[in-house]
This record gives C-alpha cells, structure tokens and sequence, in this order.
C-alpha cells in the first residue's frame, strides 16, 4: 500500500478513483435517461456503497487507503458492466476475474477492520494472525456466496448458480484474491511498526485531536500531572537530588 | 438441499457464522489477556511504589525486586522527565531510588495505567455489547434475505 505521505503517487490514485466513478455515473445517468427503474436503482445502491469508505472515514477518523476505494468502485463497476453489457454471458472468464477483483476487496476491507481494531483496543497482532482472519473470513463469504447461489436457484427459481463447474471455478477466484490481499497485507505488516500503521491509518482534524480515543496511543493523565507539579516545586526549595537522570 | 428451507438456510448460513464466531471470540480473549496484562502492570508498579516508599534508610533497592519491563520503565523515565524528578532511573532500570520525586514518578505511571485499565474495561463492556449485536444483526439479514426474494424484491426474474 502506498503511504500517505506519498502525495505524488496518492494524487495518481485519486484521479484513478474518480474516473472509475465518473463511469459509474455515466451508467446510472444513461439507466435513468431509458428509464430503467430495475437497474438504476441497484446503481444507486451500488453507488452507496462506494461513497461508504468515505463517509467511514469522516466518522471514525480512520484513514481508508485508495487503492482500497479503487478495488470497491471497480469490483462494483465490473459487475454493472457484466451485466449491462452481458459480458457475463459473452466473454468466456470475465466472471472469474470479477470474482478475483471482489474478493481482494472484500479482504482489504476486513484487513481494515482487523486494523481498527488493533489500534482502537490497543491489540498488537502478529501478520501471520490477520493474514489467517483474512483468508478465512473471506473464503468462508466466497463460500457462503456460491451456497447463496444455489439455494436461491433450488428455491426460488433464480438462474445465479449455473453449474458445478463455475461454482468451484468461482471459488478457486475468489481463494486466489483472498490470497493475493492476504500476502500483501502480510507483506505491509512485516514491514511497518506498529507506530507506522498509527501513523498511516489515524488521522487527526483539523485542532490536532482524535476523533475518538484510540487504544494505541498513550494515555495523558493531566490531572495528577498538575497536582505532582506543585508538590513537586514545593518541595524542591528543600533540596533535590544531586545525580542527573540517566536513559 | 432436500431437508426444508429453514434447515438448509441454517446450515448454510454457518458457513460465515461460524468463522465470524472464531474471530469474535478471538477478539474478545486477546482483549481480557490485555486487561488482565494491565492488571499484572498496575501490580508491579504498586509493588515499585511500596518498594520506594517503605525504603527508610536511603539505601540502594534492588532492581530486580520491582521486575518492571521495558515499557514500564520507560512510562516512569517519561514521567520523571515531565515532572523534573531526577536521580530516579539508571540504565533504563529503576535504582538508587533515594528521594520521594521518584515516588511521583511512578505514582504517575501507576495512575496512566490504571486510567487505561478503565479505558479499556469500558471498550471491552462495549465490545460485548455490539458484537453480540452485529452477530444478532447478520442473523436477522440474513433470514430477511429468502424474505425479500420470496417477495419478488428481486425483480429481474419476475
């Protein structure tokens, strides 16, 4: 991941974002102009969900990287693509790199929230343990995905799941991006400390403060500092100690 | 998927249940293992403190009594540094420890974190509190979600 302090490369990835969501608009724009109510509206709600980083990111005061925002918009548009120009039905694997591109962005988001909570309850988690919550949790989504497919297929009649073949073949994608996103996020944790991650991830406003209190940053107890002082500098008048502070 | 559509809902549905369970309750242990790693700190430094305290006769205390880690002595060097208390820490270790500004030092160090003990008791009452919820929560999405399909939310089939 790019850190940010890297205003050069961060500015590249904004502009890719933001053209990713112009296109998005522009499919919801030209939806809404033939009227079709039926795929604008899982535009919009698809649109939501993208904005949803941002809107975490004013909330919580927790930095959301933009390659991460970069894989939502794009695992989103691929599918609004897919279906808006049956690539899904045409192009022979561009279902299976629609899935490898969904499930890396479904395991930065949990890397996201298994580094929230790091920093917010002060936990210190080694690589390995998040690489192994990430893979999990997002093979066991994968999987629940494909059982999704069939059970709506067995009892409502839908057409998601299409054969046993595409399912593990699914499941293979999304495995292998779970993999990918698990060995980066390995790979940034081994190399970052843990003052590093405070460091690319909190943010303060715009007075220095926290938006909420996070478990990795030391406690200031100002009280008993202001009380101490003045105990302190009544009692130096007697005489202190003679031999300087060692570290 | 012959055995009823509650029956395969559930058991479904463990497939993601399940892990987030793990992960839940691996959250939750790391958490009471960091409290109760606190508590463990609070009595070390009491015990530093009591050391400091009792020590009458200005005589040299054994470093090795107050067992302090790193993290320790380097809250209660920042607080000395911060209260102007000097003659408290040697090589990183508390030593000769001859004068009452010392006390403070650690008596500050005791009070941090103990304020992070209660920071964290709270965060903890809290965690309990919305992981029961969003657990609840992802339930109840999930067993809307044949709801919505029975109900034709899904419109492209119909």
């Amino acid at each position: 991941m790019v850190p940010r302090e890297s205003f050069e490369k961060i500015k590249i990835l904004k502009i890719i974002f933001y053209s990713l969501f112009l296109i998005y608009i522009s499919y919801l724009l030209y939806d809404l102009f033939r009227g079709d109510s039926g795929r604008y509206v899982w535009t919009i709600f698809a649109i939501a969900l993208v904005l949803i980083p941002f809107a975490s990111e004013k909330y919580s005061g927790m930095y959301f990287p933009w390659e991460i925002k970069i894989i939502v918009v794009l695992s989103l548009l691929l599918h609004t693509m897919g279906e808006f120009h049956r690539w899904y039905y045409t192009l022979t694997h561009y279902d299976k790199i629609s899935h490898i591109i969904s499930s890396i962005g479904i395991a930065y988001l949990i890397f996201l929230f298994l580094i929230f909570i790091e920093l917010y309850y002060g936990l210190k988690w080694k690589s390995n343990q998040a690489a192994f919550f990430i893979i999990l949790i997002t093979i066991s989504f994968a999987l629940y995905w494909e059982w999704w497919e069939l059970f709506s297929d067995h009892y409502y009649g839908s057409k998601f799941f299409w054969d046993l073949q595409d399912g593990i073949g699914d499941t293979i994608a999304n495995s292998a991006g779970a993999v990918v996103a698990a060995w980066d996020v390995n790979h940034y944790l081994k190399r970052r400390s843990e003052e590093d991650i405070a460091k690319d991830f909190i943010i303060q406003d715009e007075n220095r403060r926290y938006k909420i209190r996070w478990g990795i940053l030391p406690i200031e107890n100002d009280k008993v500092t202001k009380e101490e002082k003045k105990r302190i500098s009544h009692r130096g008048a007697k005489g202190g100690p003679t031999a300087s502070l060692e570290d | 998927m012959t055995s009823g559509l509650w029956f395969d809902f559930i058991v479904g549905s463990s497939i993601i249940l399940i892990p987030l369970a793990i992960l839940i309750i691996t959250i939750a242990r790391d958490l009471d293992s960091e409290y109760k790693g606190l508590s463990r700190r609070i009595a070390k430094l009491n015990r530093a403190y009591g050391l400091i305290i009792d020590d009458q006769d200005d005589s040299p205390i054994n470093p090795n009594a107050t067992k302090l880690d790193e993290q320790d002595n380097k809250l209660i060097r920042d607080s000395a540094k911060e209260i102007g208390a000097k003659n408290c820490i040697k090589d990183g270790k508390i030593e000769n420890i001859i004068n009452n500004d010392c006390a403070l030092a650690v008596k500050k160090a005791i009070s941090i974190r103990m304020a992070e003990q209660m920071l964290l008791a709270q965060k903890i009452k809290f965690f309990r509190l919305y992981s029961i919820a969003a657990y609840l929560l992802i339930i109840i999405s999930m067993g809307i979600l044949p709801v919505l399909v029975y109900a034709g939310f899904n419109w492209k089939w119909k």
